[in-house]
């Protein structure tokens, strides 16, 4: 048994029994389409479960498979892309959505060492679609942030 | 088919060839093959990120804008697959086998050459089967009911779960998963809040094009970010022209027709994609060739059967997405959901009440395939070069297309957030085998079936027996248990073999 597979399974009815909890709060009519649904998916779970058990019924050993799950990964790499990320997101609630992506863009060329010239026409040919596109042809109002929308 | 249906269809290509949808054509298949010919980057993902740009659009230069994506990508992918080897979509794996051979020969514009104009052909005559089987099926769509509309949406989706992954009870799993997401929202029929764990923004479901950006552009970050950036080889350099000889075109003639048909049936066939396609397009070029010894060692014929057959399948596919609601692969998915943001329901309606729209769709991609053949060729080289640009450049802007993309869905923090979510989920579903389009799939379909299911227990009084009760009903249920059984029935065989 892959100790991915186990993983999901977990997850799965983790799952499953999050959204029952859930469902039994709902008046009785609503219920039912949910249960039928959450059901269908804990039996499709349960008889994965049992197709892995009966494969391996001689050895029921757990298989170590994060090596291959996880090939290639280089954690710090992506750790750091993954807080750059949530703190785009961050930024552009208080500064707004240009001064967080240019940050965001400057931060993350400059980690993947881009040279300063291509960073540079990176972030232009970025901000000019972007404020072309979305704030001129689509007219969306890209947040302007908590901080600087009373300035603006 | 009616007069009527032939006056639409001259009139919608004639709607299509406005300067407005020419300009989209041509940035949207120039967009789609630089999305295309980047290895790492999908056509799914390139629709799903490109999504939002619709929102300002007439539906029709919307899907238009779409269609052209969707094609461009997956031409661009040859461009890679023959100048640097690496093909830059899974559709033109094959067309790395002759055509970096005829790259390492020097005959790389050749190669292009082929490449371009066998996808334009196949492109193009696939343009046929739509114009001409969709309304027809449309028309058995208008026979459905409610009991119909819910087997629907279980044959879509077990469909698209049993094929598109390794494991079927993953990929049925995904498909239940994402049930249950679209079970969040206000219930249709009761009026009572569900899951909504006091979220306004999740009044009305899942944001689909949330979802959709997540599960396919954002989870592409996570994956690209993961991974040492490598540098990409430089492509190859050439001087031969990519405009083909008579004596050329002829000879692939009888493979682009071959690999057409082959496309076309794969694409109508929910399920299978352009990635099979191009393989059995280049397995039955190999098969009926006159020189089969020329395979793997630089054919043309070996190229253009691949790349006629790939591109066949762009209109193939629309036919059950456009028809029945049932998209065969991840960028039809993509695809529908552009549709229904639009407003729009996949079925008869579109060949009816929305027939000037649909009829300029299918005229717009038509000239998209024009235009993909003069991009192709004029700029081959320039797109090459894009190529080369590194995922260090590719993966900060993919987030910032994603962040504005979700953001401009409904002007909405909390929609940026559920796109990153979904991000998050879309790459651990990747890491563990799990399908991320049956999930997106499910989110579409499944308010779909739930509508379906609880109108006929409604009307029958909770009868059961209503879902069984049409020669149509029937023949879903047997649909859905082959789609789900033929899979294990077929590895049977082939162990027993």
């Amino acid at each position: 048994m892959k100790k991915s597979e186990l993983c999901v399974i977990v997850f799965m009815l983790a799952f499953c029994g999050f959204f029952l909890s859930q469902t039994l709060g709902l008046p009785s009519d609503a219920q039912t389409y949910p249960l039928f649904i959450i059901s269908l998916l804990a039996i499709l779970t349960i008889i994965k479960l049992v197709n892995m058990i009966l494969a391996n019924k001689k050895s029921m050993q757990v298989v170590n498979d994060d090596a291959t799950v996880w090939q290639g990964l280089l954690p710090k790499q992506f750790i750091t892309m993954s807080i750059a990320c949530l703190l785009f997101l961050v930024i552009m609630y208080f500064l707004g959505f240009y001064v967080a992506s240019v940050l965001y863009l400057g931060f993350c060329l400059h980690y993947f060492r881009i040279s300063l010239k291509n960073s540079l026409i990176t972030l232009l040919v970025m901000i000019v679609i972007i404020y072309t596109v979305f704030s001129i042809f689509l007219n969306v109002p890209l947040p302007a942030g908590e901080l600087l929308s009373d300035f603006i | 088919m009616t007069e009527g249906t032939y006056a639409l269809m001259a009139a919608g290509f004639v709607n299509a060839l406005s300067p407005t949808n020419i300009l989209v054509i041509i940035v949207s298949v120039t967009i789609g093959i630089i999305i295309g010919c980047m290895p790492g980057l999908s056509a799914a993902m390139g629709v799903a990120l490109l999504l939002p740009l619709t929102f300002g659009m007439e539906p029709s230069a919307g899907l238009i804008m779409l269609g052209g994506i969707y094609c461009g990508a997956i031409f661009g992918g040859s461009i890679s697959a023959i100048l640097i080897h690496t093909p830059g979509t899974p559709a033109s794996a094959a067309t790395a086998l002759d055509g970096y051979e005829l790259t390492l020969k020097g005959k790389a514009g050749k190669a292009l050459g082929t490449a371009c104009t066998a996808s334009f052909w196949g492109g193009l005559l696939s343009c046929i089967s739509l114009y001409f089987f969709a309304p027809p099926l449309a028309q058995l769509a208008m026979k459905f009911g409610s009991p119909e509309y819910f087997w629907l949406s279980i044959f879509g989706l077990t469909i698209i779960a049993g094929v598109t992954t390794d494991s079927l009870l993953f990929g049925l799993m995904s498909g239940a998963f994402g049930l249950v997401l679209s079970t969040i929202g206000m219930d249709p029929m009761q009026g009572v809040e569900r899951f909504m764990f006091g979220q306004d923004a999740l009044y009305n479901g899942v944001n689909v094009t949330c979802a959709l950006i997540g599960l396919f552009s954002m989870s592409q970050v996570f994956v690209l970010a993961e991974k040492a950036i490598e540098q990409r080889p430089d492509p190859a350099k050439f001087h031969d022209s990519v405009i083909l000889t008579i004596k050329e075109m002829k000879s692939i003639t009888p493979t682009v027709l071959r690999s057409w048909i082959i496309g076309n049936i794969i694409g109508i066939l929910p399920g299978a994609g352009a990635s099979i396609a191009c393989f059995m397009g280049y397995n039955e070029a190999k098969r009926f060739s006159k020189h089969p010894e020329e395979f793997g060692h630089g054919s043309i014929e070996g190229v253009a059967g691949s790349e006629a057959a790939n591109n066949a399948v762009t209109g193939g596919s629309l036919i059950p997405t456009l028809t029945l609601g049932i998209p065969g692969e991840s960028v039809t998915a993509v695809l529908m959901g552009g549709l229904i943001i639009h407003g729009l329901q996949p079925g008869p309606e579109l060949f009816t009440k929305y027939a000037p729209m649909t009829y300029t769709f299918f005229g717009g991609f038509v000239i998209i395939q024009f235009f993909m053949l003069a991009l192709g060729l004029i700029g081959c080289r320039l797109f090459a070069k894009i190529a080369k640009i590194s995922d260090a450049i590719l993966i900060p802007c993919i987030f910032v297309l994603c962040v504005v993309g979700s953001f401009a869905i409904n002007n909405s923090f909390t929609d940026v957030v559920l796109m990153f979510i979904f991000g998050i989920l879309g790459f651990l579903m990747r890491k563990f085998n799990l399908n991320t389009a049956a999930v997106v799939l499910a989110l579409i379909l499944g308010p779909i079936g739930e509508k379906g299911l609880r109108r006929s227990l409604t009307l029958s009084h909770g009868d059961i027996s209503i879902l069984f009760s049409t020669p149509i009903c029937i023949g879903l249920i047997v649909l859905s248990l082959l789609s789900v059984f033929s899979p294990i029935l077929m590895n049977k065989i082939k162990k027993s073999k």
